[in-house]
């Protein structure tokens, strides 16, 4: 069988399929199957901090809605004071205790000192890396592309000066050139990049002129941007390159590899499936290399990065100049 | 300066001075112990370096013993409490006074419990433990409650005996005002370390024993009891020698007794606690209107220094009123009073007593102005003031009604009701204003005493001068109703002053408002030419996405109207303030607050006055019409619960009251209308009984919380026995909803028969009910002889057929019995008139006690803080007797009623009050303990898990001719999850292993069977699917999830092992 050995992050890797933070790595009896079905490595459910806001918030109305009652009753509960990430923290040291594969933490925070803080005490359950999920959704009309930009990259400073443990930068692709912020956070010494986060997009529902939450799953043909980007990143930055969103099956991570990426991120495709599906995607994988003798992923890693292609116009415009010269005969108009 | 209550006051100066407090429960001195347990968890240190070992005790009875046994064994010890509870500790303090031994109790005093219980305050629980052997020292507002503790606890070291620090419960415990704190190492600088030294070297240790012995005999305990002379008597000049080193190092003044007023004055006051601040503030009026009066108040009672208090009384004095806040009946006057008369005697001076303000009652300027002009006027001794006693006539006429408040105060009425925010934004204004402006404050809030979500006023001050108003706000510059419901109800405005300002929050649109106003509330704001306003605080709260949180909209429209401070620095404050708050949940919730702060701003609307007369709102009638009303009732309805409803009670005559706190039954019916409640006919059905025998509910729409778990037990023994059932009942929540004046939810059927409750007090319901079995035993014994007597001698043909059926039916309750029990009683009369000499005698007899021909069920009900922990002692004992007696134990796993402390029912892991960090021990198995007899009914219930196996138990107890125990679930909303879920949670009770349902009954050992049944089903789901639902839970899991995960494995453990120990009775023959 050929070795489907990799590298992310500079950890070593069995295979290259990384499952994502998610629902799927929430519960530790979860995460066993999935180490069982044989992935090379988990990103635990993130940490967030608004989430860790919220629960505070939550905790303490719970706590005080009987306050004030009546003569006797000036309070029900002691003062109990949230203790923030603390329950998150002792899930991940059980998890990382639970399962032999590497173990990811993932962040999400507000606050560039709760970025910093957070860092430092995930950290210290033993995990292996710390993904920093920049999921970020501007809602401020006077912030500027640049200035979210900065904010970013003295986050991932502090944190990268402020842990040892390696770290990836989850990104979305809403920045105005994101190969360069890429470039930028490559220079700070961020280990590896997850290319790109799935943004939640909430749907409308015309009857009821509501929105709604729909369960956001990839689809197939989500990973043709990323491996773009990646296509055009591979070889032009230090950290590694991870392909997220719409690696559905063995194929895409034929792709992803191709274009450049060292590891990729699943999710949707074990919601889709089941999460022995992962071990489907893996055969997949195998096969594809045994019938088109690669012997290692390092045999084809890249092959189709802007570096290693003779027609460098297939990441210009050309895709598009071609697109409108052939549409005739591409769409029958 | 800080604004703080006088709780915390005490507390932050208990907390240095001492090294361990024991303590259980009390309103209104819970707090003491709950801020020195939460301080002592957040490790703050006392001035030794060291947190507190604070520990809650199974009764006052038992913290007080744990006192006693640390002073001995040389730790400086403390403790809080009040009313029952300081009567709990008397024999102790006798001890510890005795043995010399240096301490401070502080004491929020309150009422104790005589006609009825009261939570409020008055000085009957300190004044009936003055002969302790304690000193007494008094305060009278909260500075003096942190400067006078200061003065206890460092006397007491010196001086060598034990100090009752007090002070009024609610008036000063639970007052809010802005004070100077003395920080932790100015109290240091005043400690005498060698008396430490010496309180070591004197305690119990086998490096240098001694023996304390246990007994002396009459040829030398009085000898022995003399030995103490030398000590009081000097500390009345260690009391007074701290009190100027509290001086130099604060600048507050104090003396034992400090005259007030004119120096030359003729007629004086004497008092003690918070009434002192009231009359210094009318002493300082009347002197301003030319008037030469004073008043002396009293800092330190005991030891009462006699040469102290002689030399306090000016030389002009002629006549002198001491006003005592307690009563004792059948004595020539009341404590202060005869030690005035005592002090005083030899000096030509005309000294009578009075009483005021027993239970909080209000004590005013107009009041203080009464007492003066009574001295001048009829002056006789033994007078009341506050009260209209139209039956003995001893109250004083209030003849005019005088506001001797500073002009520049600012005075803030704001009605809410419970938990709905007002109190706690109130408190929040208080802090912004004490803390961040040079204004002074006081706040003081009032509640409705039901569960049932009632009213709340908060009564604010605001001023440049000290505020001394010690009571209700008479007169208001500005009102708020946060709650338009009151309208019709209460008298809202009452007190307004001209000018005043209304702010109503309503739905209502500005210009609609005036017409939805009662016509007096119109006509006053006519009159008074008042500024009304409204807002629609919900609709603002909504769009700043607060939900249903209205105080930030309200307090920030109070400041934008009110004029207390410029608006704009009051913006500003609350702004800051609400950041300090709300910060740690993310700045997104603080930028909501704000939002709603600056949409607040800009709602605030003028109610227009119209020139016509408009519509008006009715005034909302709170009992029925007479038709519903029973006759007997009538007068009750109309003439106390009608004004107590409407919070006019303080002008019920005393001739309206019942001479022994009872009350009519069904009235609670009264304030629903008349209605009554619904059986429960599935009852019936579950127990194959005939519904027509059972088609009773005996207990009415009871003011408990929303979704109480103990309701549906009550409302099911009630309709099974409530026809000839009485009930002793623990104080707790089920006897503030079961008996709160003035309505009760016990009620009667057509024939005018049901539960007879009373509640004795909380540690001796299992004895309570006990004696009322006896007794009854004992009647039906006597009764039963006299029947045998009668049927020897003869009587009437009918009679004798009767009787003989009575004798046949005696431990019947059939309908055939209960008939012929109406036959007897009929026939009674007749056959007395027809019968002579001893025959007669025997008949009249039995007259007397026909009420007893048919036998009653006895039952004694309580929460878990009674049976697991202060009357566990009682409880087992009387489960050990063989007479027939029913104990319903409502176990809510936490003492409920006095706001959420651990009790031993409280399962692990559970946060509670004295288990913050969750509790460390497991659930008591009260069941199993019980079961242990072998001769006691025992049986664990889960009524929304099982309702056929509760009511079989139910049934079961009652019919076991011996002790019975019945332990329920009961969900409360110290559980900390909406109510609405309790069925879901009751379910996950049982299938999560958790709470057992079993029947043990003693009569099966008789058929051959084994007496246990075992009525669960193998757990089906984790523990965790319980405690996850749960706030107490929670709570932990958030905050320290590591020892929620520690605790929660061994609850698990605690499942499984009460599991097994239960199921091996199964076993057992």
């Amino acid at each position: 069988m050929a070795n489907l050995e990799c590298t992310y992050m500079g950890i070593k890797l069995k295979n290259p399929i990384v499952v994502g933070a998610s629902k799927l790595t929430t519960n530790i009896d979860t995460i066993k199957q999935i180490e069982e079905a044989g992935a090379g490595a988990i990103v635990c459910a993130s940490l967030f901090e608004e989430q860790i806001q919220l629960e505070r918030m939550k905790l303490q109305e719970e706590l005080s809605a009987h306050d004030d009652f009546d003569a006797e009753i000036s309070n029900l509960f002691p003062t109990v004071e949230h203790g923030g990430p603390k329950e998150h923290l002792m899930w991940i040291r059980k998890t990382k205790e639970a399962v032999k594969i590497p173990v990811i933490a993932s962040l999400n925070a507000v606050n560039k000192d709760t970025w910093v803080d957070y860092s430092k005490q995930l950290e210290q359950t033993g995990v292996d890396g710390l993904e920093l999920n920049f999921y970020y959704t501007p809602v401020e009309l006077k912030k500027t592309g640049k200035g979210i930009e900065l904010e970013q990259i003295e986050i991932l400073s502090a944190v990268k000066s402020a842990v040892n443990i390696p770290i990836t930068a989850k990104l979305s692709y809403f920045y105005n050139n994101p190969i360069n912020v890429v470039k930028q956070m490559d220079d700070i010494g961020v280990d590896a990049f997850v290319l790109f986060n799935r943004l939640f997009e909430s749907e409308i529902d015309i009857e009821t002129e509501e929105h709604t939450k729909p369960f956001n799953l990839s689809e197939p043909g989500d990973n043709r941007i990323l491996n773009r980007f990646i296509g055009l990143l591979f070889d032009e930055v230090k950290a590694d390159l991870i392909a997220n969103t719409g690696i559905l099956n063995g194929s895409d991570i034929v792709k992803a590899i191709l274009s450049g990426a060292g590891a990729v991120q699943i999710v949707s495709a074990l919601y889709t499936n089941k999460i022995s599906y992962l071990a489907t995607m893996l055969n997949e994988l195998a096969a594809w290399m045994e019938r088109k003798a690669y012997a290692s992923l390092e045999d084809f890693r890249g092959k189709l990065a802007r570096k290693n292609i003779p027609d460098p116009f297939v990441y210009r415009r050309a895709q598009y100049v071609d697109l409108i010269l052939r549409s005739n005969e591409l769409l029958g108009y | 300066m800080t604004t703080i209550d006088g709780n915390t006051a005490t507390t932050h100066v208990a907390y240095a001075f001492s090294e361990v407090a024991a303590i259980y429960p009390i309103t209104p001195s819970s707090d003491m112990g709950e801020k020195a347990d939460a301080w002592a968890a957040a490790n703050r240190k006392n001035i030794f370096g060291q947190p507190v070992s604070v520990i809650e005790m199974q009764s006052e009875a038992g913290a007080a013993g744990a006192c006693h046994g640390s002073l001995t064994a040389g730790s400086l010890t403390t403790t809080f409490t009040a009313s029952q509870g300081l009567l709990l500790m008397i024999p102790n303090m006798y001890k510890i006074a005795g043995e010399m031994m240096p301490a401070v109790f502080h004491v929020s005093a309150r009422s104790v419990a005589c006609q009825s219980l009261s939570i409020f305050g008055d000085h009957s629980d300190v004044m009936a433990a003055r002969s302790t052997g304690f000193c007494f020292l008094s305060s009278a507002n909260v500075q003096e409650a942190m400067d006078l503790a200061t003065v206890a606890h460092l006397a007491t070291l010196e001086a060598r005996i034990p100090f009752v620090h007090f002070f009024d419960g609610f008036r000063t415990s639970h007052s809010v005002q802005k004070v100077e704190e003395i920080d932790y190492e100015t109290l240091a600088s005043m400690l005498d370390m060698k008396h430490i030294d010496r309180f070591r070297k004197d305690s119990l240790n086998p490096d240098r024993p001694y023996c304390k012995v246990g007994a002396q005999n009459p040829d030398v305990y009085f000898q022995g009891r003399e030995t103490v002379n030398k000590y009081y008597e000097v500390t009345p000049e260690i009391v007074r020698k701290y009190m100027k080193l509290l001086e130099k190092k604060v600048g507050r003044k104090y003396d034992l007794f400090q005259y007030i007023g004119d120096p030359n004055a003729e007629k004086i006051l004497i008092s003690m606690g918070s009434s002192c601040e009231t009359i210094e503030e009318t002493v300082k009026y009347l002197c301003s209107k030319g008037e030469k009066v004073g008043a002396i108040k009293v800092r330190l009672y005991r030891p009462f220094s006699v040469e102290d208090f002689k030399n306090a009384v000016p030389a002009s004095v002629k006549k002198i009123a001491v006003l005592d806040r307690t009563k004792e009946p059948g004595a020539p006057g009341e404590p202060l009073y005869l030690d005035t008369v005592m002090a005083l005697q030899g000096r030509e001076i005309t000294i009578i007593g009075g009483r005021y303000g027993l239970s909080s009652k209000e004590f005013t300027p107009s009041m203080v102005k009464a007492v003066y002009d009574h001295l001048d006027g009829a002056c006789t001794h033994d007078f009341t003031v506050g009260i209209n006693d139209d039956v003995t006539h001893k109250s004083l006429t209030i003849a005019e009604e005088i506001d001797a408040e500073p002009k520049s105060a600012k005075r803030c009425k704001f009605w809410g009701y419970g938990s709905d925010g007002t109190v706690s934004a109130c408190k929040n204004s208080i802090k912004i204003i004490g803390d961040d402006t040079d204004l002074y404050a006081q706040g003081y809030f009032q509640y409705d005493s039901n569960k049932s979500g009632g009213f709340t006023v908060s009564h604010l001050r605001f001023g440049k001068e000290k505020i001394q108003s010690e009571y209700l706000l008479n007169n208001c510059d500005f009102i708020a109703c946060h709650r338009e419901q009151y309208i019709g109800k209460y008298d809202l405005l009452q007190g307004i002053v001209d000018g005043g300002i209304f702010l109503l929050n309503t739905i209502t649109a500005p210009e609609e408002v005036f017409a939805r106003l009662t016509e007096e509330m119109q006509e006053t704001i006519r009159k008074k030419n008042l500024k009304v306003y409204a807002i629609n605080a919900a609709d603002i709260a909504k769009k700043a996405g607060l939900g249903n949180r209205i105080n930030t909209v309200m307090q920030t429209a109070f400041f934008k109207i009110s004029g207390v401070i410029p608006e704009g620095q009051a913006i500003e404050l609350i702004k800051k303030a609400v950041e300090k708050q709300f910060i740690s949940r993310g700045i997104e919730i603080v930028e909501m607050n704000w939002a709603a702060i600056d949409a607040s701003r800009d709602a605030v609307q003028v109610v227009p006055i119209p020139k016509k007369e408009v519509e008006s709102a009715p005034i909302l009638a709170v009992v029925p019409d007479d038709e519903l009303i029973p006759e007997t009732s009538r007068f009750f309805a109309h003439h106390v619960m009608d004004p107590v409803i409407r919070l006019k009670g303080d002008f019920v005559p005393v001739s309206a009251m019942s001479i022994n706190g009872t009350i009519p039954a069904s009235t609670n019916r009264l304030i629903n209308n008349g209605r009554r409640a619904n059986r429960m006919p599935w009852l019936t059905k579950e127990l194959g009984l005939n519904a027509e025998d059972y088609n009773n509910a005996y207990f009415d729409f009871p003011a408990s919380c929303k979704g109480c778990g103990e309701i549906n037990y009550i409302s099911m023994v009630t309709q099974l026995f409530g026809d000839r059932m009485l009930i002793a009942n623990a104080t707790g929540c089920s006897s503030i909803y079961g008996g709160t004046f003035p309505a009760t939810p016990y009620s009667s059927n057509d024939k005018g028969r049901g539960p007879a409750w009373a509640n004795s007090l909380f540690e001796d319901n299992a004895e309570y009910g006990f004696g009322m079995r006896l007794s009854i035993d004992a009647n039906r014994k006597l009764l039963k002889t006299e029947i045998e007597n009668v049927l020897k001698a003869g009587t009437t043909d009918e009679l004798t057929d009767a009787l003989k059926n009575t004798q046949r039916l005696f431990d019947d309750v059939s309908n055939e019995a209960k008939d012929n029990v109406e036959k007897v009683k009929a026939l009674l009369p007749d056959a007395i008139d027809k019968a002579k000499g001893k025959a007669r005698n025997h008949l009249k007899m039995i007259q007397q006690l026909e009420d007893f021909i048919l036998e009653k069920s006895v039952w004694i009900f309580g929460g878990d803080g009674w049976a697991y922990d202060i009357g566990y002692g009682g409880l087992d004992h009387v489960l050990a007797s063989d007479r027939n007696i029913n104990v319903l134990v409502m176990d809510t796993e936490v003492y409920s009623n006095t706001g959420g402390q651990a009790s031993k029912a409280t399962p692990r892991g559970a946060v509670a009050k004295f288990a913050a960090s969750g509790k460390k021990m497991g659930k008591k198995n009260l069941g199993l303990m019980m079961t242990t007899y072998g001769t006691i009914y025992v049986a664990s219930v889960n009524v929304e898990q099982d309702r056929k196996q509760a009511a079989q138990a139910i049934w079961e107890a009652e019919q076991f001719d011996g002790p019975s125990i019945i332990i329920a679930y009961s969900p409360c909303i110290a559980h900390g999850y909406a109510l609405a879920k309790r069925a879901q949670q009751s379910k996950l009770a049982a299938s999560t292993g958790y709470w057992p349902l079993y029947r043990y009954n003693p009569d099966l050992v008789d058929k051959g069977q084994n007496p246990f049944i075992w009525e669960s089903n193998e757990p089906t789901e984790d523990f965790r699917e319980f405690t996850k639902n749960e706030g107490r839970y929670r709570a932990l899991s958030l905050s320290d999830p590591e020892e929620a995960e520690r605790l929660l494995e061994l609850a698990k453990k605690d499942n499984e092992l009460r599991y097994n120990s239960l199921k091996g009775l199964i076993d057992q023959d």
